[in-house]
């Protein structure tokens, strides 16, 4: 648009609209003829100054991007404030399509002053024509004052441009604000505007006193229906759940999506009561929605998990966030469709907190290759000798680790870690096994381990290459590990069985397992659940059991272990009911250093 | 009421309009028109032959004008004729009407059935028609049924330019049941009629017209027009029925005596004109198609 405008003033003038107004005396063609010279378009003779308004308002009726500059020559006896006046009025007429003007004074005298007064008032230039003669030099002021029409017309054409701008500017800025503070699929808040709220509600309630809460909502059985109707099915539930519950709610309470199937109450001013009552309307509601055959094919309920603020107890977005989410998690455990307030001494919790605990130091023990093994002694009845041991997987305590126990355990089986843990053992096992030839050892698995494709073929590799005899290596899975994926995990254990390793079931008895499982189950020794050791001899019905126990491992051809036992009538009585392998505090604790060696305690019932 | 706890929204009515120089002109056949009025030598086959240099929209200005609305005792087959019979002011108006139609044709379907929309401005338009004609003391009734049909034309404005913001709106009424105008407000800090009026100021529209659409949510707040305002207002509420049937909009109509009373009309008098309504209703429709 940008135009080199000296090169072009011809142009200029051809895009000027000329208004001629009044009469100038006879002048009118001298006048023509000069604006025709300088190149000047259309030319418009107006007979008074009361008929303009009309004529320009017609030329600038077309839209504001069409509008051209208007040169209005203006005949008049006086420059009077009157008259002056009334350019004024003429130029704000028009205020985008501009009107420069040039006035003809007729009378005698042209005074300096009235001359200033009539260029202050915006006029471009005032030509005398005390002789009914137009000034010579007209052509070249004219000429100028067509310059001066277009160096204004451009400077307001490209400050509206410039206005036009800002403009768009600010609309595409809240286009932009709002759509970074929403979730497009259901035009509710999204997660970072929700917990700016929250964290602007937690400073007030600290401020002014107040009790608020908050709902932590995550539908149930979200990821089956999403997999079922497909996603499109799903992202239409979101935004029917989301209509409900923005209908179900006061608009004062904020609602946010702020995951994919999660969304957020923000209840100001609630105490407990209002929030349980706003939380079961709230699942009630959702519940009621009905499948409809096409795009809602199962019935969703949702988890609600609720946590009340007052003053202090929470300092921001993410603890209070924390809190509804750990009590919604509670709500899912206890079957879905369900409200439940947070509350420290949940048990649910206590393993989320034990997890959150554990998570470090197991990832740290890992990725630095700090876990390490401890052995407990195993007793072989027959041979009253100890080779064999049974491996502890620990953690340091300078990592957060206890040198004692395997709690973290259970805590890596949630966290996911168990398969790369069992991995670990099993090297460092096999490694142990060929740097001590006399020895056996036993290694638990984790219920995930079969999951884990690459074990196998690891374990194959380990044993090639360390030449260990394979069955000095028993492996241990507990009863209810086995009967969790029984076909998967019966085809695993077939094939390490035929590398040569040995297998254990470990913990039998705790886990009410039929025998016919035990019966199909290829293994090669039954460990019995220390449950039934521990007061072995002070209670018959443990003794029965235990007896039939290890009368159907032998029926079964299996060799029958005991755990836990901690003093030498335990050891005697199991010995007298016929056990192959003793194992517990008496026999040894868990120690670095395993060596071979004979048992001595006892004594007397060991031939 | 306080809907809002994120930042507010810093936008105004103007920065809507003004950013978009399309939007900020006025209809270009109905500009023309207007710019040919103002020159006093013009004559009819000159505004005609503006017209009909669109073909589709002299066929919608034929069919109207053959049709119940005008209910005119003779066929008119060409614009000159047209424009003699009914005047040119409601060939003016009709033109905007159709301009406007058109220009926003293009609204997404899931922000609102554009077909629906004008529907129901059109009832609105055509009660306001009729009920002008039951007033006590006859008012200002140029550009009724222009009021009528446009009031929510700033609706159409927010759904293009700001589309996010609308259908947010939008979802907050429908599923909250607040009305549309308040959650504007508080979303935007201005509501549909705002935008509405600012548009036809722009466009330099009748200023009767921009006022009425400015303020037919509250005729009461006018500063003048009210009686007019008041007039959109009830038929606005008539039109939310589905139909003209007496027993379905019976229970959309305002209970407020003052309205009534500013409008000049009474309840009786709409209930009266409903047959009419609907039978100009079917006519005026060819404003649609």
């Amino acid at each position: 648009m940008e135009r080199d405008r000296d090169s072009h003033s011809r142009q200029d003038h051809l895009d000027t609209a000329i208004y001629v107004v009044g009469t100038l005396e006879g002048k009118t063609d001298q006048l023509s003829h000069w604006l025709k010279e300088t190149g000047a378009g259309q030319i418009h003779h107006i007979p008074s100054l009361e008929a303009l308004p009309a004529s320009l308002r017609a030329q600038q009726q077309g839209g504001r991007n069409q509008q051209r500059p208007a040169l209005a020559i203006i005949a008049t006896v006086s420059l009077d404030e009157a008259f002056l006046t009334r350019c004024q009025h003429l130029q704000r007429l028009t205020e985008k399509g501009l009107v420069g003007i040039v006035v003809t004074v007729h009378g005698p005298e042209l005074d300096l002053l009235s001359q200033a007064a009539a260029l202050e008032s915006g006029c471009l230039d005032v030509l005398h024509t005390p002789h009914q003669q137009l000034p010579a030099d007209t052509p070249a002021r004219l000429q100028l004052a067509f310059r001066l029409l277009h160096e204004h017309h451009l400077r307001a054409s490209q400050e509206q441009r410039f206005l036009d701008e800002l403009a768009e500017r600010r609309v595409m800025e809240a286009r932009l604000n709002y759509i970074a503070d929403h979730d497009e699929l259901t035009d509710l808040a999204n997660r970072a505007s929700f917990e700016r709220a929250l964290n602007r509600t937690i400073a007030l309630g600290q401020q002014k006193q107040i009790t608020n809460a908050l709902l932590y909502l995550d539908l149930d059985r979200f990821k089956l229906h999403n997999d079922a109707a497909g996603h499109i099915s799903g992202n239409y539930l979101l935004q029917v759940v989301g209509n409900h519950l923005r209908h179900a709610l006061p608009p004062e309470y904020l609602l946010a999506r702020i995951g994919s199937d999660e969304f957020a109450v923000l209840l100001q001013g609630s105490d407990e009561q209002e929030a349980i009552a706003a939380a079961e309307q709230l699942r009630a509601i959702v519940a009621e929605i009905e499948p409809d055959g096409a795009q809602i094919v199962y019935h969703v309920g949702v988890s609600i998990g609720l946590t009340v603020f007052p003053p202090g107890s929470v300092t921001n977005a993410s603890q209070a966030l924390a809190q509804a989410e750990q009590a919604c998690y509670v709500a899912k455990t206890r079957g879905g469709n369900t409200v439940h307030r947070f509350s420290r001494e949940d048990e649910a919790l206590q393993h989320l907190y034990e997890d959150m605990h554990w998570a470090l130091p197991i990832r740290q023990a890992l990725g630095g290759n700090h876990l390490f093994l401890a052995y407990q002694p195993i007793l072989s009845v027959a041979e009253s000798r100890i080779s064999h041991y049974e491996a502890l997987v620990r953690i340091p305590s300078n990592l957060g680790g206890d040198d004692k126990s395997a709690r973290f355990m259970l805590a890596a089986e949630r966290l996911g870690l168990a398969q790369q843990i069992d991995l670990w053992v099993v090297d460092n096992a096999i490694d142990f096994l060929a740097g001590n030839h006399e020895l056996s050892l036993g290694v638990n698995l984790s219920s995930h381990a079969f999951q884990e494709t690459s074990l196998l073929p690891r374990l194959q590799q380990k044993l090639e290459t360390s030449a260990i005899k394979p069955e000095r290596l028993t492996f241990e899975i507990t009863e209810t590990a086995a009967i969790m994926n029984f076909t998967e995990t019966r085809r695993m254990i077939g094939q390490m069985r035929d590398l040569g390793c040995r297998f254990a079931l470990d913990d039998f008895g705790s886990g009410f397992s039929s025998y016919n499982y035990i019966k199909e189950f290829p293994i090669d020794m039954m460990k019995i659940d220390g449950s039934f050791i521990v007061g072995l001899h002070q209670d018959p019905r443990d003794q029965a059991i235990v007896q039939s126990m290890i009368d159907i491992a032998h029926g079964l051809d299996k060799e029958v272990v005991a755990e836990f036992i901690e003093d030498a009538d335990t050891l005697g009585m199991l010995i007298e009911m016929g056990i192959d392998y003793a194992q517990g505090y008496y026999i040894g604790k868990p120690t670095l250093s395993p060596t071979l060696r004979q048992f001595h305690g006892n004594k007397g019932k060991l031939q | 009421m306080t809907l809002i706890r994120y930042d507010k929204i810093k936008l105004s009515v103007d920065d809507l309009l003004q950013g978009d120089v399309k939007l900020a002109s006025p209809p270009e056949i109905y500009a023309r028109l207007r710019q040919l009025l103002d020159k006093t030598d013009s004559t009819t086959a000159m505004l005609a032959e503006v017209i009909e240099h669109d073909p589709s929209l002299s066929a919608r200005i034929l069919k109207l004008v053959n049709s119940a609305f005008y209910a005119l005792p003779y066929k008119v087959d060409n614009i000159i004729d047209a424009v003699n019979y009914v005047g040119v002011r409601e060939v003016q108006d009709v033109v905007l009407a159709t301009e406007v139609i058109q220009r926003f044709e293009h609204i997404p379907p899931d922000l609102e059935d554009i077909y629906s929309f004008w529907r129901q401005s059109l009832r609105c338009a055509v009660l306001v028609r009729h009920l002008a004609g039951k007033r006590k003391s006859t008012g200002n009734s140029d550009s009724l049924f222009l009021a009528g049909l446009l009031h929510r034309i700033g609706l159409l404005v927010m759904y293009t330019r700001i589309p996010e913001l609308a259908r947010k709106a939008l979802l907050e009424h429908r599923h909250r049941g607040l009305p549309l105008h308040e959650v504007q407000q508080d979303l935007m800090g201005f509501n549909y009629a705002d935008v509405g009026a600012g548009l036809t100021r722009l466009w330099e529209l009748p200023e009767m017209l921009c006022t009425i659409i400015a303020n037919h949510i509250h005729p009461e707040q006018a500063e003048a027009f009210n009686s007019e305002a008041a007039l959109v207002h009830l038929s606005l509420a008539a039109s939310q029925a589905e139909s003209f049937e007496p027993r379905e909009v019976e229970p959309f109509l305002p209970q407020d005596d003052a309205l009534w009373e500013s409008a000049g009309v009474t309840p009786e008098a709409l209930k009266e004109i409903l047959p009419e309504a609907e039978n100009t209703f079917g006519a005026a429709l060819a404003l649609l198609r």
